[in-house]
């Protein structure tokens, strides 16, 4: 199957002593499911964005949908705007995704750039709201919901497009245990539903629900590995390299243990007795 | 070391270096009137969430219904008719479920000030000529500079007083026309509402933008001070408050143009070309129908009366 997303020695710098992405090549196909793991600062945003689109390589080729991903290429009709409607991204800051007064604006405004008929866009907002439950928060406005209720909020702005794509940066992360499973299962809904789904996370424990495939970026921002989530999430060795699992020692009375854990609780929990 | 002797240990260090309690400085009270006075007006949703009959009116009609008013207002010349058209906000305000004293203190009270004292001058016959109700100041003589006459009688006239009533009746019933429609109504709805005056799209869109990121500046102000005071363990030279208050404000300013851009993102993503569009408004219903024919055959009547 040919690649959907292409990536080939991807470098992409902040300003001129900033690098974020460092010789970075992978390719994804249609339908994969994706996490990217990395630290703090290892160029996992900045690869969302560049798939999405909103920055560019400063050396290197991006290809999405056969061709190579250029500005021009974007701000041309009629293949950019394909691409942002079948692209969404999810940003981590909810306070710059929501940026109307309602929710029920925040919704329809990704629809209304495209479809032609306010009407129909009245139709798939509603039916949006109504699947995703958010009827009761229509009205409401960004800086009355919860943190939950916001990136409810802002994974709907973007699924309401139908897109082929999701890329979701740090989708858990601030948000309570209920919350975060309801995102969760919401995630995988949009997945049993053949999109190809890309997610940026530092959350190890919910990687086995929303992937099949890992890519670990290093501090040193280039990917450090790739593979299976089983495979990849059981080499104990590469997780504490990359700075996803850390080891620490405590006493339970006299006894000593070794963990090594991420945190909130992982599937790496390999406690060894010394 | 127990905490007794922990704490006196403490203050040893503190008396030995004149420190003092951090206290409350101006800053801090200047920002917490600011924060106060963004929580009061501009994000006081309570009023508009109350049950009142006139709440569940939409909001283009209460707006609409508001301009008819304040321009039937501006053309009413007579004191009944003005009298009247001051009643009308007043019984609107009472079937919002806004109390007096909301209503008094959200700029009502402040506006009656200040328009008695602009319309006050105009009562003395020296500013409005006419007959002399109520004399004031006896001269023997008349004195004339130029075109200028100070006449031997002042006080107030009746031709004052009408002109004086007048401007205060005609600014307290848009006031209160104005102050019944924000009070009344959410920000978001209110800029909803401004569609239906067919002004810019585009021009909306940044004022329900503005709206929006108000709020997300005013929490983080909010939370930098809060940050800053978990911290304040004993007072610091004004000087050192000032600059610290400067350095907020360029890194609100940093921040907001950060922010400006992820927003420019976020748009781009979901497919913003520059065009502001928007979801059509629901049809009007019965409620909306009924109050603008209420205030539109009120003040024909009125004006005509």
């Amino acid at each position: 199957m040919p690649p959907l997303f292409e990536l080939t020695d991807i470098h992409y710098a902040y300003g001129k002593d900033i690098p974020a992405l460092s010789g970075v090549s992978f390719a994804v196909v249609p339908g994969e499911r994706v996490a990217i793991l990395g630290p703090n600062g290892c160029g996992k945003t900045t690869l969302l964005r560049l798939l999405a689109g909103l920055l560019f390589p400063q050396r290197g080729s991006y290809r999405a949908f056969g061709r190579e991903i250029t500005e021009a290429l974007l701000s041309r009709d009629p293949f950019g705007i394909y691409f942002r409607k079948e692209v969404g991204i999810v940003f981590q800051n909810t306070d710059a995704q929501l940026f109307n007064p309602t929710v029920e604006d925040e919704i329809a405004f990704g629809p209304l750039q495209w479809n032609g008929s306010s009407e129909a866009v009245r139709q798939q907002v509603l039916e949006s709201m109504r699947t995703f439950g958010l009827r009761d928060l229509a009205r409401r406005p960004s800086f009355a919901l919860s943190e939950g209720e916001k990136k409810k909020v802002a994974l709907t702005s973007v699924l309401v497009m139908d897109p082929q794509v999701l890329l979701l940066d740090e989708p858990t992360a601030g948000l309570d245990p209920r919350s975060s499973q309801a995102l969760v299962d919401l995630i995988c809904e949009a997945e049993r539903q053949e999109r190809t789904v890309l997610t940026a996370t530092n959350d190890l424990h919910i990687v086995g629900d929303i992937a099949t495939r890992v890519l670990i970026l290093g501090e040193d921002r280039r990917i450090l590995a790739s593979g299976a989530v089983e495979e990849i999430l059981q080499d104990r060795r590469l997780l504490l390299s990359a700075n996803l699992v850390h080891s620490h020692r405590h006493a339970h009375g006299d006894l000593w243990h070794t963990h090594d854990h991420a945190h909130p609780e992982s599937p790496v929990h390999a406690p060894e007795g010394d | 070391m127990s905490d007794l002797s922990r704490e006196q240990a403490f203050a040893k260090i503190v008396a030995a270096r004149g420190l003092r309690p951090p206290g409350r400085r101006s800053a801090d009270q200047t920002l917490r009137q600011i924060a106060a006075f963004f929580s009061a007006s501009l994000f006081r949703e309570e009023i508009a969430r109350r049950p009142g009959i006139l709440q569940g009116v939409d909001a283009r009609a209460r707006l609409l219904a508001a301009l008819v008013f304040l321009i039937s207002v501006s053309l009413v010349r007579s004191i009944p008719g003005l009298l009247a058209h001051t009643a009308l906000p007043l019984i609107a305000l009472g079937l919002s479920r806004i109390r007096p004293a909301e209503f008094l203190r959200a700029g009502f009270l402040l506006a009656l000030a200040f328009s008695a004292l602009m319309a006050a001058p105009a009562t003395l016959n020296v500013v409005t000529q006419g007959e002399v109700v109520l004399p004031l100041v006896l001269r023997t003589e008349e004195w004339r500079y130029g075109p200028y006459v100070l006449p031997k009688v002042i006080g107030i006239s009746r031709e004052g007083l009408f002109t004086a009533a007048t401007f205060l009746l005609r600014v307290l019933s848009s006031v209160a026309a104005v102050l019944w429609l924000t009070l009344a109504t959410r920000w978001v709805d209110l800029v909803r509402a401004l569609r239906s005056l067919r002004l810019p799209a585009t021009f909306l869109q940044i004022v329900g933008m503005t709206v929006r990121y108000l709020h997300v500046f005013h929490r983080h102000s909010e939370e930098v001070h809060l940050g800053k005071k978990s911290r304040s363990v004993c007072r610091t030279p004004r000087s050192a408050e000032q600059a610290w208050v400067g350095s907020r404000i360029a890194n609100a300013w940093e921040r907001g143009l950060h922010l400006m851009e992820e927003v420019a993102n976020a748009m781009t993503a979901r497919g913003f070309r520059g065009e502001a569009r928007f979801l059509p408004d629901a049809r009007f219903r019965s409620p909306e129908w009924a109050l603008l024919m209420t205030v539109a055959l009120f003040c024909i009547a009125v004006q005509f009366a």
